[in-house]
């Protein structure tokens, strides 16, 4: 995983899929990056993620609510079609602001 | 203030509050396509109508109404004033209060339990803004509290999309599931049991349940509950069972339950990120298409509204559309005409009675024409009471007709939507709205019209690029046409999309076991294509939650032949789609034809019926073939199949026996088979025996009816008269009868049936693609009789020994066999005498660069040319042979003035003459007739 802070963005770029197997980690990853970040607004890239389970969605749940006690805009890049449309069903990409972006080599 | 107990004011509040909104929709988009070139009159109208709304809701205390309402005028002041600008960001928010206010008029005493806060709080964030953006708070302090809606804890879902989803035995279910029991363990994510779900049914909405959640750190250990919102026809324990889980976690709901927790469906969303909050910059996404997917400018899967561009979707009718005529609908309040509001009940009432007195005057000129004896004037009275009758019941008629453009008027706003949501260009063109119709009819075309325009949408416009792609402009259009034609109303759904691929339909019928490989390859296009009316059929790739369920197309043509309406679907793959619904003007008093079988009378609706043919007793055998297992008839070139009525109702047939006058039933199975010895001689027939049924050689009498794009012929004993009919709808323990479309009573007080031209169709299962096959074997034939017609049939023959020449045969009058010594020479002229008259020799090679005949032969040929009437004759030295002759004539290798061409024959060149170019200048034709024949020659 990698943080890129541009301006008042900060991007959490996540490389793995989110997953029971991996979220131990991806979300202590997430949860350390977010203590760094005070304002502006946090951009989780999960561009190269292919798969999100119902733990994945916990995490982005999770991110959305200490994202809005924290008072930071939160935006999601998003290039899996299955991963778009499990935000459709589920309206998240009503209640968060879901970009479909070209999957980063 | 009014009470509620005031009902009769309360409800006529609705009723205005709903035509107010019904009005505004249509302005606010044509405001939002055309800005303020739309006209004051328009800006002028909306407000007008919120104002009216808002007045009466506070007379009536409606709080909710009033408040939105309130908040919507004000926007719409500021657009009047020229503050606020009509864009698509300011009409967004503006339709979705239109769709709120609508909610709260449908249940006008719930009206106060609509959530309307996240509305009104957008329309004033607009206010601040100017329209520019709609953050809902820019202040930074209030950062972090309102910039997320950060739960999702009610359906949102809307009453009519209940009620359309629980329609045809299909029950509404909650289902809630907790991921960590009943997904994790077995290894399902959500989007598998939203797959399994589908398979069964539809899913309506679905929602996280989020208030458990606190922060990204504990997020881990709380549980994610899920609820589903969906319908089926399963009962509740099965769809627990097909889904595998408890079934207590399946809730079975009714549409109010859902609807008392359920917000409706709001577009607009309220998010914005911080960032954009402090840097609004909506101008480089406003110019970016949405459907471009770039890593340097990412864009929103489905953009949150203000940020997308002004609406793709653009909505015209044809005339609007014409330059110079693009300022929306007109507004001219001098052309409202005087009404008043009259119940629908009394309507139909009156439509009732209308009827009934239909009914009694029908009988009562049955009746009059029985009376024996003079009554003086009774004829007279008797035409009045018909002509008022008719009268009278065509103006009540009239009262129930409304135009179809008010169902077309909500198609506008569905493509808009549409459009943005599928990221599609979209141009709707409707034409006919006057067109009327009746009521009844009309409510119930508003739903398979709307299905049928969302398919439109999400399956045959194709995507911008992929438009383009095919050399089409990046805007898809949908064409929307009412219009009359043979008594009954037509409404045409066009688009220039993609088109049926039938063999795609057909391989998924087959992948889906309805229908066999076998059974699928016998279907002709056409009826591949009609696969897509079969239940649970979808073609499309996706379920989307638009449409791909399979659930529509057969729902929509059981809706559209429940009215007395056919659908056909017209198709060019890559080209588009064109859907045809013909419908009958009313339900109420229809024409029919009235016909008898098996001593019944029965009504056929005269839109059913295209002609009337009579087979003789005697031709039945040499007219009606068996084309399979159907008996057809040779119509005109087509082969139309038959069916009896009396087959099909299973009626027992009876004839009367020629010599004993005996009634025995008929036992003929085959419609082909003749009940007479054709040779044999009429017997004297019983004094009582005068019908056609009872006729020893009864003929048949055929009613040749439509069905969609087939015809079918319907077997009857007996037609009798035309009458304008009422139909009574049928009692509910035959209404499952599909061969019946209702009832009727007779001038003579009998009841008759009316049949179903469909519903018979249905029942008889006539097989039209092996009918249609046999008809195109038989065309097939006929050409190649008429391309045998066309062989030529050639008469060769040597001048030289070597050289063969050619002339066709129907070109040849005779041939005559003559000595070369016989022949008289006149000058160079040479001639023969025959039957005392004078055959003028002609020598090919005296006019064409041929070698002469061979002149040792003793005896020759002359070949006569019919358009020289046997005075000229041309020799030949040996007729080789006669044929007939295929394919065309090289016209290029030898071509000079008398030779129409040459060919390989028999692997000799063959040179083809044409007489009368090479004698004409020999021997003119116009000169050639016997009257002073040689005379005129020279």
């Amino acid at each position: 995983m990698e943080v890129v802070c541009e301006g008042l963005e900060t991007k959490i770029i996540v490389d793995q899929d989110l997953i029971a197997t991996h979220s131990t980690q991806i979300h202590g990853e997430i949860v350390n990056a977010l203590k760094e970040v005070d304002d502006g607004t946090v951009v989780l890239d999960i561009s190269k993620t292919e798969m999100m389970d119902s733990i994945g969605i916990k995490v982005v749940i999770g991110l959305m609510k200490s994202c809005q006690s924290k008072g930071l805009g939160l935006r999601l890049d998003v290039a899996s079609a299955n991963i778009l449309r499990l935000f459709k069903i589920c309206k998240l990409d009503d209640l968060l602001d879901v970009r479909e972006v070209v999957a980063h080599g | 203030m009014a009470s509620f107990n005031d009902d009769a004011l309360l409800i006529e509040f609705v009723t205005e509050s709903k035509e107010h909104l019904a009005s505004i929709e249509p302005d606010l988009l044509a405001l939002e396509k055309n800005g303020r070139s739309a006209g004051n009159d328009i800006i002028n109208s909306v407000f007008r109508a919120i104002h009216s709304i808002k007045g009466a809701a506070g007379f009536f205390g409606l709080e909710a109404l009033k408040s939105l309402s309130h908040v919507m005028e004000s926007v719409l002041m500021m657009v009047r004033d020229g503050t606020l600008e009509p864009t698509s960001e300011v009409m967004d928010p503006l339709l979705v209060g239109v769709d709120k206010l609508n909610l709260m008029l449908d249940d006008i005493g719930a009206s106060e339990s609509v959530p309307y806060k996240d509305e009104v709080v957008h329309l004033e964030a607009l206010m601040g803004n100017g329209g520019e953006a709609i953050p809902v708070s820019k202040n930074p302090q209030d950062k972090g509290t309102s910039q997320f809606q950060t739960s999702q804890n009610t359906f949102q879902v809307t009453r009519a999309a209940l009620e359309s989803a629980s329609k045809g035995g299909h029950r509404l279910y909650i289902v809630s599931l907790v991921a960590e029991e009943d997904l994790v363990p077995q290894g399902r994510s959500i989007l598998d049991m939203h797959q399994e779900l589908l398979s069964v049914g539809m899913v309506l909405d679905c929602i996280f349940c989020m208030d458990d959640f606190d922060s990204l750190e504990n997020c881990l250990d709380t549980t994610l509950s899920i609820k589903l919102l969906c319908s089926t026809v399963l009962e509740h324990d099965l769809l627990a069972l097909s889904i595998k889980v408890d079934e207590s976690k399946v809730l079975p709901m009714t549409v109010d339950q859902v609807m008392a927790q359920a917000s409706s469906y709001s577009q607009t969303k309220v998010i914005v990120s911080a960032a954009e909050a402090d840097e609004p910059d909506t101008e480089t996404q406003e110019t970016t298409p949405s459907n471009t997917i770039s890593s340097d400018a990412p864009m929103p899967v489905d953009a949150p509204a203000e940020k997308t561009k002004p609406a793709q979707a653009t909505a015209v009718k044809e005339s609007q559309a014409k330059p110079g005529a693009s300022s929306a609908p007109a507004h001219d309040s001098s052309a409202a005409t005087e009404s008043i509001r009259v119940r629908v009940d009394l309507l139909n009432r009156l439509m009732d009675l209308a009827g009934e007195m239909v009914l009694s005057r029908n009988q009562l000129i049955r009746t009059v024409d029985q009376l024996d004896g003079n009554f003086t004037g009774l004829d007279s009275i008797t035409q009045n009471i018909d002509l008022v009758t008719s009268d009278l019941q065509e103006h009540i008629m009239q009262t129930r007709m409304q135009p179809v453009g008010s169902i077309f008027g909500k198609f506008p706003r569905i493509i808009r939507d549409m459009s943005k949501q599928l990221s599609k260009e979209i141009v709707l063109q409707t034409s006919g709205e006057d067109v009327e119709l009746d009521k009844t009819i009309l409510e119930s075309l508003s739903d398979p019209l709307t299905h049928l325009i969302r398919n439109c949408c999400d399956h045959a416009i194709e995507m911008p690029d992929e438009r383009i792609d095919h050399g089409k402009p990046a805007t898809g259009t949908i064409t929307l046409k009412a219009f009359h034609e043979g008594g009954q109303i037509n409404i045409t759904i066009s688009d220039n999309g993609r088109g049926i691929d039938h063999e795609k339909v057909a391989k998924k019928v087959v992948s889906q076991g309805v229908m066999s490989d076998a059974e699928v390859k016998k279907l002709s296009t056409q009826e591949m294509v009609n696969l897509i009316f079969m239940p649970g059929l979808s073609t499309a790739e996706k379920v989307s939650d638009i449409s791909g369920r399979g659930v529509g197309m057969d729902v929509v043509r059981t809706n559209i032949e429940k009215i007395g309406g056919t659908i056909t679907i017209d198709t060019t793959l890559g080209k588009g789609t064109t859907i045809s619904l013909r419908l009958p003007l009313t339900l109420a008093i229809i024409p029919s034809l009235i016909v008898g079988t098996c001593e019944n009378r029965f009504a056929v609706p005269q839109v059913n019926l295209v002609e009337l043919v009579c087979v003789k007793a005697e031709e039945i055998a040499t007219k009606i073939e068996k084309v399979g297992t159907a008996a057809v008839l040779r119509l005109r070139g087509k082969l139309l199949p038959l069916v009896r009525l009396s087959d099909i109702l299973e009626l027992e047939r009876n004839f009367t026996h020629p010599t004993s006058g005996e009634v025995l039933p008929d036992r003929r199975t085959e419609i082909a088979d003749p009940r007479i010895d054709r040779d044999a001689v009429p017997p004297v027939l019983p004094e009582n025996i005068d019908n056609a049924r009872n006729n020893w050689a009864s003929d048949y009498n055929i009613l040749v009816l439509k069905v969609g794009d087939n015809n079918f012929g319907l077997i009857v004993d007996q037609l009798f008269d035309m009458e304008e009919i009422v139909v009574k709808p049928l009692s509910n323990f035959i209404n499952t009868c599909k061969t019946f479309a209702g009832a009727t009573i007779m001038g003579d007080g009998q009841v008759a049936m009316i049949l179903d031209a469909g519903g018979i169709l249905a029942a008889a299962k006539l097989s039209f693609s092996e009918i249609q096959a046999e008809e195109n074997r038989i065309n097939l034939q006929n050409n190649d009789d008429t391309q045998k017609k066309s062989q030529q049939a050639i008469i060769l023959f040597n001048n030289a020994v070597d050289e063969v020449f050619a002339l066709p045969l129907s070109t040849v009058l005779r041939l005559e066999k003559f000595s070369s010594q016989k022949v008289e020479q006149l000058g160079n002229r040479e001639f023969l005498s025959y039957q005392n008259k004078s055959i003028e020799i002609f020598r090919m090679e005296n006019h064409l660069p041929v070698r002469p005949c061979d002149i040792s032969k003793e005896e020759l040929f002359l070949i006569l040319p019919k358009a020289f009437h046997g005075r000229v004759g041309i020799v030949a030295s040996k007729i080789v042979d006669t044929l007939e002759l295929e394919g065309p004539l090289d016209t290029v290798t030898i071509s000079q003035p008398g030779i129409s061409g040459s060919a390989v024959i028999n692997d000799h060149l063959t040179v083809f003459i044409d007489p009368e170019e090479l004698l004409r200048d020999y021997v003119p034709v116009e000169n050639t007739q016997p009257q002073g024949l040689v005379a005129n020659a020279y």
